[in-house]
C-alpha cells in the first residue's frame, strides 16, 4: 500500500483514534484513587529516589549549579521523555496480543495499535513537563523563548518512539522473548544516556558512545530549551530526519508483516 | 445487480513449525511452510436482496469464507467483488474493546464503520434501544454476558444499513426474544433490497431466512442452490455420519447356500421396494410398498412372521411393525414359498434418507430366522416446510 493510502486510512479512523485516546486517559485517571496525579506518580517517585541518591548523597551536579534542586530539574527534563519512550515501546510489545480480538474480527486497522501505544504515552509526559516548566519558572523567575520549540521536541520524541514501536509491535508475535530483550536494552539505554548524570562525566575517549546514542540528542535538547535556554543540539535535527526515515520504513515493514503476525496472536 | 461475486475463491493457511519461520520466510524469501487449504474454488454470487445460508460441519471453511467476505482476511486466490458497504458479526461480537463501556464501543464501532460523530450520535438511541441494554450501557463490555455481547454487536452492525450483512452463528447465544427480533430485522433488511450472508448450525433458521444455501464440505462447495434442497442433502449426509449403532456392513443374509438349505431352513428370498433404483425417491404423501418373499423351510406357517422397521440413516427407528403384532396369518404355497406386501397409502415421512430392517421371525418375535439389515435405502423429499421426521395427523382448533 502506498504511503498516501495509509494517511487516508488514518484520517478515516481519526474518530476511533481520538475516542480510544480519550478513553485511555479517562480509564487511568478515573479508576485510581489519586486521579491525575497517578499519571505522573512513577516519574515523580523516580525523581525523588534519584535526586536523593545521586543529587544529595553522591553530589552529582549539572553545569555550574551547585544545589540538589537544580539537579532535580535537569534530571526531570531527561527522565520525562525517557519514561514516555520506555512506556511506548513496552506497550507496543503487547498491543497486538492485547487487542487481537479487535483486529481479528473487525476491520480495525492494526496499524492504529502501535500508534495508540505511542500516543498514550504523551499524557503523562505533558503533565510532567508542565510541572517542570512551572518549577523552572518559580525558581529562575524567567523562561527561555526557545521553549517555544518544545512541541517540536515532543513531536520528534513521538516519531522516534513510533519508529521503533512499529517494528517491535509486529515482531513480537514471531519472537516471543523480544519483550524481555527490549526491557533489558531499555535499562541499558537509560544508563548509557546522560539522564542521571551530566554528559561531561563521560570520559573523553567514551564520548563517541554518547554521540552514537540518539537519545543523547533528545535529552540534551529537552534540557537546552527548558532549563538552559539554548537551541536544540545540531544533532537533534539529524535525529528528527532519521526518526522520520525509520518511521517510514517501520510503516512499510509493519504492513508487510502484519498479516503474517496475526496468524500467531 | 449482484452485491457479491466470488470466483474460484480460496484461502490457504500457512503452517509453520515455529512463528519465527514465517519471519525468516519474509526476510529471506525462501519457503518454510506447508499450506493448509481451508477453502478452495468457491464460486457463487449473491444478488441484491438475496440471502444465502452457509452450512457445513465444523472445520468446513465457513468461518474462513465469512472472514474473507467481511474483509478481515485476504483471499489467497480467486476474485472477490463486493458492491457497497459490508458489515459483519463474526463469531462472538464485532471485535469489542473489553475495557470500554457499551456506549464507547458503540461509538468505536460506528467510527470504524465509517460514520462521523454526528451520524453516530443520531444512531446511538436506536442502537441502545434495539440491544435493550439501557441499564448496562455505561458498564465495560467485559462484564457483559455472551448474550448481551451479541445483542450489542448485532444492534451496531445492522444500524448502518450495509449493502451486505454477514452474520456468523451469532443468534445461537441470544435468547428466544432476541432471536426473533434479529430474524425480523434481517427479513426487513432483505425487503429493503439488501443482501444477507447467514451462517448457522441451526438449519431451521437457515431455511427461514435464506432463499439459497451453500454447503461447504472440507473447504469446497458440496452443493449450492435452493435452500430446501441443499439443507436436506446436508442433513442426509450428517445423519449418515452420525449413525452409530447401525452396521455399515453390506446387507447380511444368514443362509449360506440357498440351494441346499432351501427345504430345511426358513429364509428371506427377496425384499424390494415398488420403485427402482439404488436410492429411489419418494415424496411425502406418495404411496409406498415393500414386497417381501420368503421360504418357510420346515417351520409351520403359524410360527412364521415378517417384521419391517423403517429407519432413518442416523439410526433412528421411525416405525416398526410385524405381522405378529398386527395378528396377520401368512399362508404359503405348496412349494413353501410366500410373498407379502407392506403397503403405506400415503407415506408420512419428511425429508431424509431412510432404509429398511426386515426381520424374519417366529411368533414370539424372539427367534430370528433371517434378516436383511440394512436394505432398500430410499430417499424422501417433502414439499412443505414442516420440520421433524414424520407427518403426524393433526388439526388446529379455535374456540
Amino acid at each position: 500500500m502506498p504511503l498516501r493510502q495509509h494517511l487516508v486510512t488514518l484520517l478515516h479512523y481519526r474518530h476511533a483514534l481520538l475516542l480510544m485516546l480519550r478513553r485511555d486517559i479517562q480509564q487511568r485517571v478515573i479508576g485510581s484513587a489519586f486521579g491525575l496525579l497517578w499519571l505522573i506518580i512513577q516519574p515523580l517517585f523516580l525523581l525523588v529516589v534519584y535526586s536523593v541518591v545521586f543529587g544529595f548523597l553522591l553530589k552529582v551536579r549539572f553545569g555550574a549549579e551547585e544545589d540538589t534542586l537544580a539537579f532535580s530539574l535537569y534530571l526531570m527534563a531527561g527522565l520525562l521523555p525517557f519514561i514516555a519512550f520506555q512506556e511506548s515501546l513496552q506497550r507496543a510489545g503487547t498491543t497486538l496480543a492485547d487487542n487481537h480480538g479487535l483486529i481479528d474480527r473487525s476491520n480495525f486497522p492494526p496499524l492504529l495499535l502501535p500508534i495508540m501505544a505511542v500516543l498514550t504515552s504523551i499524557t503523562a509526559e505533558l503533565l510532567g513537563l508542565i510541572i517542570l516548566i512551572f518549577a523552572v519558572w518559580i525558581i529562575r523567575g524567567t523562561l527561555s523563548p526557545w521553549l517555544l520549540l518544545l512541541p517540536l521536541l515532543i513531536g520528534v520524541r513521538l516519531l522516534l518512539s513510533f519508529a521503533l514501536a512499529s517494528f517491535i509491535s509486529v515482531l513480537t508475535p514471531f519472537l516471543r522473548d523480544l519483550n524481555q530483550v527490549i526491557a533489558m536494552l531499555l535499562t541499558l539505554l537509560f544508563f548509557a544516556t546522560p539522564i542521571i548524570y551530566p554528559s561531561s562525566l563521560i570520559p573523553a575517549d567514551w564520548q563517541w558512545v554518547a554521540m552514537l546514542n540518539p537519545f543523547y540528542y533528545l535529552v540534551e535538547s529537552y534540557r537546552n530549551v527548558i532549563i538552559i535556554g539554548k537551541p536544540p543540539l545540531p544533532g537533534f535535527y539529524l535525529l528528527a530526519a532519521g526518526s522520520l526515515l525509520v518511521s517510514l520504513v517501520g510503516l512499510w515493514f509493519f504492513n508487510k508483516a502484519i498479516t503474517r503476525a496475526k496468524a500467531f496472536l | 445487480m449482484s452485491t457479491l461475486i466470488t470466483e474460484n475463491l480460496g484461502k490457504g493457511y500457512r503452517i509453520y513449525r515455529k512463528p519465527s519461520d514465517s519471519l525468516k520466510e519474509l526476510l529471506l524469501r525462501r519457503t518454510y511452510h506447508r499450506t493448509f487449504w481451508a477453502l478452495q474454488g468457491v464460486t457463487f454470487r449473491c444478488e441484491q436482496g438475496e440471502s444465502i445460508g452457509i452450512i457445513g460441519a465444523n472445520g468446513a471453511g465457513k468461518s474462513t469464507l465469512l472472514k474473507l467476505l467481511a474483509g478481515t482476511m485476504q483471499p489467497s486466490e480467486g476474485v472477490l467483488t463486493i458492491e457497497g458497504r459490508v458489515s459483519a458479526i463474526l463469531e462472538l461480537g464485532t471485535g469489542f474493546h473489553p475495557e470500554f463501556s457499551g456506549l464507547d464501543n458503540i461509538r468505536m464501532g460506528c467510527a470504524m464503520l465509517g460514520l462521523n460523530a454526528a451520524e453516530t450520535r443520531d444512531r446511538i438511541p436506536e442502537i441502545i434501544a434495539f440491544s435493550e441494554l439501557e441499564a448496562f450501557i455505561e458498564q465495560p463490555v467485559k462484564s457483559y454476558s455472551s448474550g448481551m455481547y451479541v445483542r450489542l454487536a448485532f444492534a451496531i452492525v445492522t444500524c448502518i444499513e450495509p449493502e451486505l450483512l454477514v452474520v456468523d452463528e451469532a443468534l445461537s447465544v441470544g435468547d428466544q426474544h432476541f432471536q426473533k427480533k434479529s430474524i425480523n430485522r434481517m427479513n426487513h433488511f432483505r425487503q429493503l433490497g439488501k443482501s444477507l450472508i447467514f451462517c448457522s448450525h441451526n438449519l431451521y433458521h437457515v431455511k427461514e431466512l435464506c432463499s439459497r444455501a451453500l454447503w461447504l464440505h472440507q473447504g469446497k462447495v458440496a452443493a449450492s442452490g435452493e435452500v430446501g434442497e441443499v439443507v436436506d442433502a446436508y442433513q442426509d449426509f450428517v445423519r449418515q455420519k452420525d449413525r452409530l449403532t447401525i452396521a455399515t456392513a453390506p446387507p447380511t443374509t444368514t443362509g449360506k447356500d440357498q440351494e441346499s438349505d432351501l427345504t430345511t431352513l426358513p429364509q428371506l428370498l427377496n425384499v424390494t421396494l415398488d420403485r427402482p433404483g439404488e436410492l429411489p425417491l419418494y415424496r411425502s404423501g406418495d404411496p409406498f410398498c415393500v414386497s417381501v418373499s420368503a421360504h418357510r423351510g420346515t417351520i409351520t406357517m403359524e410360527d412364521i412372521h415378517v417384521g419391517i422397521v423403517i429407519t432413518r440413516n442416523d439410526g433412528v427407528q421411525c416405525y416398526g411393525v410385524s405381522t405378529a403384532v398386527d395378528k396377520i396369518s401368512l399362508t404359503a404355497g405348496t412349494d413353501g414359498c410366500f410373498s407379502v406386501r407392506y403397503q403405506i397409502d400415503a407415506l408420512p415421512l419428511l425429508s431424509g434418507e431412510y432404509f429398511l430392517e426386515v426381520w424374519y421371525i417366529d411368533a414370539t418375535s424372539v427367534h430370528i430366522y433371517d434378516s436383511r439389515n440394512p436394505c432398500c435405502p430410499f430417499k424422501v423429499r417433502q414439499k412443505s416446510v414442516e420440520v421433524g421426521m414424520v407427518w403426524l395427523p393433526h388439526r388446529w382448533e379455535q374456540d
